[in-house]
């Protein structure tokens, strides 16, 4: 089932490492309503105070009273409860109801966040990952080099997809670690064309994503297993990709090759 | 005996009319206010505890917005990076930026970085990323060009009528799925044909229900 924002934050609690979620601040004029409003609540209340006063001495002097002021009561009586009607405006019970919605703030716990940390050791529904390849890569605590599921088209697109979004500010397009963020000073990472990667295990880009590797973070919080592997596919196919010969091309496509190499400028 | 003078007949009556008329001035004055932008907050860039750019970060370096929006395509929350996120990167460059000091201080001792809500819908109504994005209603429709701003701001009132102008006709919007995180889309000139073409194939309904929304 999914509940309001429930899931991101078993997701963003699952990397291990430190992560302080933020917190989402609600402020500014828009909350609440109407009481921002510049001296609307004081107009409201004097009012209403004139009224009553106006009515006390009204009863006190006369009861029924000229059809004037008959008139001047009923027109009170009518405001008052357009008033009301307005003021009902001013509750905002139904705009912040009493439950948080996700990263709201909360004055109950000492961190102020509202949603509480795992007990460490839970193991939430769904969540016991007994399958060792899936779920670290490994077979018998050493490296695989096996997927644990087969990889289809569909996979490596979207390994694809996912490698774009999460890898591509630093390793970039091709994999040969020159992303934006790297030309903008971050240490360069390897290229995962040089043999050493070529050699590894897909169970080793696994590991990496899942558990980080020298200053590159963990992306085991915001990849789930499942995509961690696909992009683990796809980084083969980026590797195959700059080893491939001529003869890896199928002959029917090699005619549109011949005519790629034309256009460009060697 | 004679409690009120005879001018107070006028008096009464003035009040009367004239509390109408203030009342009815009262109102208009609100109903201007409510969707002038002093109120609704519409293009006013707010305050963060850190200067985060997306003019920066989702412009010029062109990082996806599901970077660091992790949950925007699965759940109904979009997701605010956790410090972890902007750790990543700035445990290696602007280590030294003081803007950046509350980031670091945060990520030391484990305390969460106050953001200051831009978008917020009152608690009555039922809001899902994960639909929109799933059929093709992009980031930059609803949210504006995320990518020149500086500092986040609000593109649209995200009122309900606003709502159920999509709603009523989501052909006018709809975009290619591959599309939907393109920060620089623009609208093609043949929207109207696209979108039918894409209502159709994506099979998408005009929502118009009250409990689409007030559930
Ligand atoms: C913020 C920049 C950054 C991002 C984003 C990033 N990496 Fe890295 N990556 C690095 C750096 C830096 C290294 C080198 C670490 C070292 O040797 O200390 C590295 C190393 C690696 C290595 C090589 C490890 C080895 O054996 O040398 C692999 C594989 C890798 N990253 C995969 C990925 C994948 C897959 C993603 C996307 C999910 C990713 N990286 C995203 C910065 C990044
Ligand atoms: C490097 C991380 C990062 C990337 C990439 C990023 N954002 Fe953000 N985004 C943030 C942070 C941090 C905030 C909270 C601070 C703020 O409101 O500016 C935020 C806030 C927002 C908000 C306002 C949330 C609110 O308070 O209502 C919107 C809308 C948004 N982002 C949309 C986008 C879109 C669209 C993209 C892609 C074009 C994108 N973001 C890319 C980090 C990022
Ligand atoms: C993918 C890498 C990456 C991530 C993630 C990232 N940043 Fe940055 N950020 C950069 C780079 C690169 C620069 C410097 C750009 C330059 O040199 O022109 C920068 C600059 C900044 C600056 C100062 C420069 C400016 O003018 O905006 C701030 C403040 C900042 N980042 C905040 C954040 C926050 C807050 C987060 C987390 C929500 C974050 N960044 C996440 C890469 C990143
Ligand atoms: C149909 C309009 C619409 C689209 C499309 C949309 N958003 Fe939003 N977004 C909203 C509304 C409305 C809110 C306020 C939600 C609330 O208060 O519950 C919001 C809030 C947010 C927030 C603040 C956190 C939250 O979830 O409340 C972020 C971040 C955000 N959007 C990012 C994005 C990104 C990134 C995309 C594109 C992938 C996107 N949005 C697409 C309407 C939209
Ligand atoms: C630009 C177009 C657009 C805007 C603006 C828009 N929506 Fe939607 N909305 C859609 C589309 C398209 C769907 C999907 C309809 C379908 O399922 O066929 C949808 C579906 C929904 C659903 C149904 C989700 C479900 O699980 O059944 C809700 C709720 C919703 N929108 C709420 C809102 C609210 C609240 C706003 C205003 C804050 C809003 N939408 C603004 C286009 C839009
Ligand atoms: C597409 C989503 C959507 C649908 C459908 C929808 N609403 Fe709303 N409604 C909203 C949003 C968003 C707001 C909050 C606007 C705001 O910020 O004041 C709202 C606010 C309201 C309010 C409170 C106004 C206020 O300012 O306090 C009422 C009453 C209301 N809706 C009634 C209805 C009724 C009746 C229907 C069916 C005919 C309906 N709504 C259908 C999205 C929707």
């Amino acid at each position: 089932m999914k509940s309001r924002g429930q899931f991101d934050i078993r997701a963003q609690r699952e990397g291990g490492a430190p992560a302080p979620v933020p917190h989402l601040r609600r402020c500014g004029l828009s909350w609440p309503r109407y009481a921002a409003l510049p001296g609307w609540a004081k107009l409201c209340r004097a009012y209403g105070a004139g009224v009553a006063v106006d009515s006390e001495v009204a009863s006190k002097k006369k009861a029924g009273g000229t059809p004037a002021l008959q008139i001047a009561r009923a027109a009170n009586v009518i405001c008052l409860a357009a008033l009301a009607l307005l003021f009902a405006g001013c509750r905002m019970d139904m705009h912040q109801q009493p439950k948080y919605l996700p990263y709201e703030p909360t004055t109950f716990f000492d961190d102020g966040r509202s949603e509480r940390p795992v007990v460490p050791g839970t193991v939430a529904r769904g969540q016991l990952r007994l399958d060792e390849l899936l779920y670290t890569g490994k077979e018998n605590g050493v490296l695989s080099n096996k997927f644990p599921f087969p990889i289809t088209r569909d996979d490596l697109e979207r390994g694809r997809q996912r490698y774009n979004i999460y890898c591509t500010p630093c390793h970039d397009y091709t994999g040969s670690g020159q992303g934006i963020v790297v030309q903008r000073g971050f240490p360069p990472p390897p290229s995962y064309h040089i043999d050493r990667l070529r050699q590894a295990p897909v169970g080793h880009f696994f590991d990496v994503m899942s558990n980080g590797y020298g200053s590159m973070y963990s992306y085991a919080s915001r990849i789930e297993p499942e995509d961690r592997w696909r992009i683990a596919a796809y980084i083969r196919v980026l590797q195959l990709s700059q080893h491939a010969t001529e003869q890896d091309v199928p002959p029917s496509e090699r005619p549109q090759l011949n005519q790629l190499n034309a256009g460009q400028p060697q | 005996m004679q409690i009120f003078h005879h001018s107070t007949n006028t008096i009464s009556r003035v009040s009367i009319y004239g509390a109408a008329f203030i009342l009815a001035l009262l109102g208009g004055v609100l109903y201007a206010i409510e969707l002038s932008p002093i109120y609704t907050r519409v293009n006013e860039a707010r305050e963060q505890p850190v200067p985060f750019s997306h003019k920066h970060h989702a412009g010029e370096l062109g990082i996806d917005c599901r970077y660091c929006h992790t949950t925007v395509e699965k759940s109904s929350f979009a997701g605010i990076p956790p410090t972890q996120t902007c750790m990543t990167c700035h445990s290696q460059i602007w280590t030294k930026a003081p803007m950046l000091e509350p980031v670091r201080a945060s990520y030391r001792d484990d305390k969460s970085i106050a953001w200051t809500r831009v978008n917020a819908l009152p608690d009555f109504v039922y809001f899902d990323h994960s639909i929109h994005i799933s059929k093709g209603v992009g980031c930059t429709t609803c949210h504006g060009q995320v990518a020149e701003m500086p500092l986040t701001w609000k593109a649209n009132t995200l009122y309900m009528d606003w709502c159920l102008e999509c709603h009523r006709d989501p052909a006018k919007y709809v975009r290619p799925k591959s599309e939907v995180f393109d920060p620089g889309y623009v609208t093609p000139a043949n929207q109207l044909e696209l979108g039918a073409r894409l209502v159709k194939e994506y099979k998408i309904h005009s929502l118009t229900n009250c409990s689409t929304c007030h559930r």
